[in-house]
């Protein structure tokens, strides 16, 4: 999270993979996730710790589930976008917008 | 058939993982490394294991590292934020602290200097001064012979080695001008025993004895010599003989010497003076340096030494007589015996000034922190953690600190290097004071604690107290906290007594010292220092007289000039002569217990050029017989009261000549030699027609500016012999004023010190009742709205200071009683109890008083109903 109020992109993508996962969201489909939806080889590591600072801002929060057998009795520790996340988020989907209005057609155009 | 992830790499990211996420994440790495290893037979392989592990764990670390920073850094921000957001505040904390600590380091770097840092001499501990102690004639310190020197180094065993010096004067000639310059002797052993050695040739050896051969100091060596590399062995001439120069000795460790020696404080020529085989117990002129044996101890060596002298009041009559003993102190405390108790009153008030500093800080930072309190109760509320915040109002607290000791640092080097320039006492190695890197380390920690220490209660308060009460700023706690602040105020102002008190009390010394009467008229006088150019005085002993007549003349010739004249010792500048006198022709002088007169040897126009007044009968003059002498008042009213004292016999050796007795041709009013501040003994001006003296002191006096004389009277030597020096050019009122130069010294020392203390109780006093005023404004305007006069308001908060004045002051009475006795030794006519010092004291109390809650007063006064009742 560079700045406190402005999501970075890969903060963005990893907030709307915990929403798409709903109940599901914990890291490994979130990195599964990323890579299916956007083709994009995201880094392991670099995800893992997004989670992190985008919990220590209070923008997800996690709880841990109970042990599970096949991860040798490890627990999993889901997330959930706060409040907070999701006004962060609707902030800059509305920026973005913002900037994107009346550029459409150039881009299209050229590409 | 799924693999298990290798073991160590599981280990490792286990201990890489902060301890709350390693369950988790090292599940998740395992889950998606078995799936691969399931799926459609697809591998992964230990080598991605590793990979992912490496990555995540070093991911994980860097973040935490970043983290912390970014934490501290934010903090610090926010620190520096929240002292900015109140100014005034954090620049009236960084200037108390500055001030303070700055006037602390100085006198520490002082003290450390001279008192508390080691002789630079190879271990100093070992180094210690012995001298000679007369118990029945309570006489201390005392030069011992040469006797003592090979006796002790023959037969103490706690001393490997002893050695002794005695200082002197000659004057240099020949390559440039004449100059008087100190010159010593010492043992051959001594530069050994100290550890010092030549930078050039070398040092001395016993075939050196009766040898013209000189070692100089480095400082001599530049200035005259230009730091000749090639001086050793070149020769210089010296009181008309030439001597070859054999080395030249180091600027440190110099050949210091004892601050009682009131010799020239320099030393730049030494020889040698040998022990003889069989040494006489007499000449009491040397003093004795002792390096202890290995492992020996100051007190052993006092014992033995002890037993020594006992040894030798059984053999030796006259020794029995005076009660002799040998006393053995540490080098060190032997340099520092005169300035140390005025180090130590001065380091009292600077630690006294230190305590009030902080005691301001700390009702100053109090209070800040209930203005702050609301602040961090919201923060609280906006979910800050307690620590963070914790942290951060203790971060502000060291910020401060950190600005006083930047402000501290910068006094103290300013303060430091005007120093040389004070005109203090004579402190031995006062050239080497410096803010070492010790003296700023000790002061940023005493800084950064202060700071910290005093934003403690004021955090743990803070983040202690729920939010809600923080919030209410719950009365009780106001007042607790007002409550300290009181009290924090009046235990300034009791330490602040101390200090005004010691400064009343030397402020009225000084009044008094300056309305002594020395016995002579110190205006119009200049001084100096010249040496007779001839080897052998006694030998040559018509021409001398014959040279000083002329000077003397020629000097009390130039145009306006009223009288010339030389002695061997000028009053109040230092030097001890004295002897026996009786009203009887002396048959029996030499007995031990005969009264002792101070012992003047003057050329005829000396008294008239000092300004001395006389009582009756005339000045001695050039035709006079070589017996002829003045006395002073008091030796005349002891001898002869009530009589004419001309005329009469008096009894009385002088130094070199033959003892007998003297015919007297008139009285002087008593002068004073020794101090400003104690009587003195009387006095006997003998001929110079009877004790030729070498080295002169010359007084002429004019009735014009004494300092405008010089030029003349350097050209009227030059005229009269080309090879007579002018040294330590004086005006006469300055050797007066120097005179007193330690009182004076403390007296601008205590009373900067307590003006700074009355600044800072001041401020301290100004902001608890700015503060109790600003509480209690919604008090007041609701008065004032209901009729109250203003004048009330008023009268609250002056009695307010008032109170917590006196309380303070009861305190600092009791304190100061007892602490006066640091500065006792330096009063001069004034009681510890002197009740105008008292008076003084407390009439300044009250002034500041007043002045501080002048405008805290008025703004009460002046707090507007109406404002009031809208913030309500």
């Amino acid at each position: 999270m560079g700045d406190k109020d402005n999501l970075g992109q890969l903060e963005h993508l990893v907030l709307l993979a915990v929403l798409h996962l709903d109940d599901q969201a914990y890291a490994v489909p979130v990195v599964d996730q990323i890579r299916e939806r956007t083709g994009r080889k995201v880094a392991r590591a670099q995800v893992y710790i997004a989670l992190r600072r985008l919990e220590r801002h209070g923008v997800v929060s996690s709880k841990l589930s109970e042990p599970v057998a096949e991860r040798g009795g490890r627990p999993r520790r889901y997330f959930r976008v706060e409040p907070t996340g999701l006004a962060l988020l609707r902030d800059s989907r509305r920026s973005i917008d913002q900037m994107w209005a009346g550029l459409e057609g150039l881009i299209e155009e050229q590409s | 058939m799924s693999r298990r992830p290798p073991r160590l790499a599981v280990w490792l990211l286990e201990r890489l993982l902060p301890a709350e996420l390693r369950a988790d994440v090292v599940g998740d790495l395992v889950e998606v490394y078995e799936a691969g290893n399931d799926a459609a037979g697809g591998k992964r392989s230990s080598l991605w294991f590793w990979a992912q592990a490496l990555r995540l764990g070093f991911a994980y670390r860097r973040d935490d590292r970043r983290s912390l920073l970014g934490t501290l850094l934010q903090d610090l921000r926010d620190a520096v934020r929240s002292v900015l957001r109140s100014p005034g505040y954090a620049l009236a904390c960084g200037v108390i602290l500055a001030l303070g600590l700055g006037a602390v380091a100085t006198i520490y770097a002082v003290a450390d200097a001279v008192l508390l840092r080691p002789l630079a001499y190879p271990d100093p501990e070992q180094l210690v001064a012995i001298w000679g102690r007369y118990d029945n004639e309570q006489l201390d310190r005392l030069p011992l012979t040469a006797w003592d020197v090979a006796h002790l180094r023959d037969n103490a065993e706690t001393l490997q080695d002893v050695g002794a010096l005695f200082q002197g004067n000659t004057t240099i000639t020949g390559d440039g001008e004449a100059e008087e310059v100190g010159f010593g002797w010492f043992t051959y052993n001594m530069l050994p025993l100290m550890g010092v050695e030549p930078i050039l040739g070398r040092g001395l050896t016993p075939d050196d004895a009766r040898q013209l051969v000189v070692i100089m100091e480095q400082g001599l060596w530049e200035r005259r010599f230009a730091a000749d590399p090639d001086i050793v062995g070149k020769t210089v001439t010296l009181a008309q003989q030439t001597w070859e120069v054999i080395g030249v000795l180091p600027d440190q460790p110099r050949l210091l010497m004892p601050s009682r020696s009131r010799l020239p404080a320099r030393t730049e020529l030494w020889s040698m003076v040998n022990i003889p085989d069989n040494p006489e117990k007499s000449g009491a002129w040397n003093r004795l340096v002792g390096r202890l044996a290995p492992g020996a101890t100051v007190e052993q060596a006092r014992a033995e030494l002890e037993a020594l002298a006992a040894a030798e009041r059984e053999t030796t009559p006259q020794r029995a007589d005076v009660g002799f003993g040998y006393e053995v102190y540490p080098l060190i405390d032997d340099f520092n015996a005169e300035v140390a108790p005025m180090v130590r009153m001065v380091l009292g008030a600077g630690v006294t000034l230190l305590l009030i500093t902080a005691t301001n800080l700390a009702g100053l930072m109090l209070l800040w922190g209930e203005r702050r309190g609301r602040e961090i109760a919201v923060r609280m509320a906006l979910g800050s953690g307690r620590a963070r915040l914790f942290r951060h109002v203790l971060l502000g607290g060291m910020l401060i600190g950190l600005l006083g000791f930047v402000g501290a640092i910068a006094l103290a080097s300013s303060w430091i290097s005007i120093l040389p320039t004070l005109n203090l006492p004579d402190l031995p190695r006062m050239n080497t004071v410096a803010l070492d890197p010790r003296t700023i380390g000790v002061t940023l920690v005493i800084a950064l604690g202060c700071g910290a220490l005093f934003a403690l209660p004021t955090a743990l308060r803070s983040t202690r107290r729920g939010v809600e009460s923080s919030l209410r700023s719950s009365t009780n706690a106001v007042t607790r906290r007002l409550r300290s602040a009181t009290f924090l105020v009046a235990g300034e102002i009791a330490l602040a007594v101390i200090l005004l008190v010691g400064a009343s009390l030397l402020v009225r010394t000084m009044a008094n010292i300056t309305q002594v009467d020395p016995g002579f008229d110190a205006g119009g006088t200049l001084t100096f220092r010249t040496t007779m150019p001839f080897a052998d005085l006694f030998a040559e002993r018509e021409a001398y007289f014959q040279l000083q007549r002329e000077l003397d003349t020629a000097l009390a010739e130039l145009p306006g000039v009223v009288g010339a004249g030389a002695t061997q010792m000028l009053p109040l500048a230092g030097g001890l002569s004295t002897g026996p006198y009786s009203a009887e022709i002396a048959a029996d002088l030499d007995e031990s217990g005969a009264p002792q007169a101070d012992y003047r040897v003057a050329s005829p126009g000396f008294l008239e050029a000092i300004g001395a007044r006389l009582v009756e009968g005339r000045y001695q003059t050039w035709d006079d017989p070589a017996d002829a002498v003045v006395i002073d008042s008091v030796l005349a009213q002891t001898l002869w009261p009530g009589e004419s004292a001309v005329g009469k016999q008096l009894g009385a050796a002088p130094l070199g000549g033959e003892e007998g007795s003297q015919q007297v041709v008139g009285v002087v009013q008593h002068l004073r030699h020794d101090s400003l501040v104690a009587d003195g003994r009387p006095t006997v001006f003998f001929s110079l027609a009877h004790t030729p003296r070498g080295y002169l002191t010359m007084a002429v006096r004019t009735a014009g500016d004494p300092a405008s004389l010089l030029p003349a009277v350097r050209a009227k030597l030059a005229e009269v012999h080309p090879d007579l020096p002018i040294g330590r050019v004086r005006v006469m009122s300055d050797w007066v004023a120097a005179a007193s130069v330690e009182q004076r010294t403390a007296t601008w020392l205590l009373g900067g010190f307590a003006l700074m203390a009355v600044l800072l109780v001041g401020i301290g006093l100004y902001s608890l009742l700015g503060f109790e005023v600003r509480l209690q404004s919604r008090e007041m305007g609701l008065r004032l709205a209901l009729g109250a006069e203003p004048g009330r308001a008023i009268r609250t908060v002056v009695r307010r200071a008032a109170l917590v004045a006196v309380a303070g002051l009861a305190l600092g009475a009791v304190l100061a009683v007892p602490a006066t006795r640091a500065v006792s030794n330096l009063l001069f006519n004034v009681e510890r109890l002197d009740p105008w010092a008292w008076t003084g004291m407390l009439a300044g109390l009250a002034v500041l008083t007043l002045l501080a809650s002048a405008i805290p007063a008025r703004r009460a006064a002046a707090v507007d109903p109406v404002e009031v009742l809208r913030t309500d």
